[in-house]
């Protein structure tokens, strides 16, 4: 018996935190996640590099604003649970868009940003390898410049041997 | 006999008509919402062709729902909402996958650059 209390008490947790984390979010939930999302993608410069989206998130937030406004709820009082249910649909839909086209935004700032960041670490790259690839080739000259010198030295050394080998002339 | 024969009228009466308010319902979403689902569609199959899976696989998936929500619903509000985020969350993921192809660009340029900084570093010394 006690067992079987335990049992159902567990399925009863288990079930009312599986119905509570799949529980739809609300319309000011849904809008306050929307205004965090934009203002992300503003920090992260959409307002320069992606302006027609996060003008588009501003217009779908703007939307769900309007129909979550005080005279919407004052409206919502005389209609039925099922048309207030619609509406508070309507307005966590209207709110996921703009979250949606806010990440957008802030997705193609950033990128844009990288882009830039990359450009720059190309051109330093590119100096690099031109500085690399000029100062190998100076290298090359270098040994080939010692490599003639080790050769005349040695050229030098001969002619000295040979001279002093050779009988000298009263 | 009367009874059964009446039961059997109304259970084939209301089933006629559940079908039949699925087929107008049906009937109200119009062709251009139709066109709209199949450009979210084909904005969907877009990022499928990208490497969306290394960067953007659970948007891709959000978007791909959305779609199926889109399929299932009679409802023409439901479907012109389903279908809008399908296109939109699909927008998003060819965004994101897109960051990650800059993203992992940037450090392979920059690794790059490492190595050749050590490479005119080792030059320098060995002269």
């Amino acid at each position: 018996m006690k067992n079987q209390l335990i049992k159902l008490l567990v399925t009863g947790f288990i079930s009312f935190f599986a119905m509570a984390s799949y529980a739809q979010e609300t319309p000011n939930q849904a809008i306050s996640v929307a205004k965090a999302a934009i203002e992300q993608a503003v920090k992260a410069g959409a307002s320069k590099d992606a302006t027609d989206d996060l003008a588009t998130a501003n217009a779908w937030l703007a939307e769900a604003e309007k129909t979550n406004s005080l005279i919407g709820a004052v409206v919502s009082m005389a209609i039925s649970d099922e048309a207030k249910k619609n509406r508070a649909d309507e307005i966590v839909y209207l709110a996921s868009m703009a979250k949606i086209k806010a990440q957008t935004a802030e997705a193609k700032a950033k990128k844009q940003a990288i882009v830039m960041a990359t450009q720059k670490v190309q051109k330093d790259l590119d100096g690099f390898t031109g500085a690399l690839a000029l100062t190998k080739s100076k290298q090359d000259e270098v040994n080939k410049l010692k490599a003639e010198l080790d050769k005349a030295s040695n050229s030098i050394k001969d002619l000295e041997a040979k001279l002093k080998d050779m009988p000298k002339k009263d | 006999m009367a009874i059964k024969n009446t039961l059997q009228k109304t259970v084939l009466i209301s089933t006629a008509l559940v079908i039949l308010s699925g087929i107008v319902n049906a009937q109200n979403i119009s062709p251009a919402q139709r066109q709209e689902f199949s450009d979210a569609k084909t904005e969907v199959n877009n990022v499928l062709k990208g490497p969306y899976q290394k960067y953007a696989s659970s948007e891709l998936r959000q978007a791909q729902t959305s779609l199926q929500n889109a399929e299932a619903t009679n409802d023409p509000t439901k479907y012109a909402q389903n279908t809008r985020l399908a296109r939109a969350q699909a927008q998003h993921a060819q965004a994101i996958t897109e960051l990650g192809v800059e993203t992992d660009r940037l450090a392979d340029t920059t690794q790059a650059l490492t190595k050749a900084r050590d490479d005119v570093a080792q030059l320098a010394k060995s002269k």
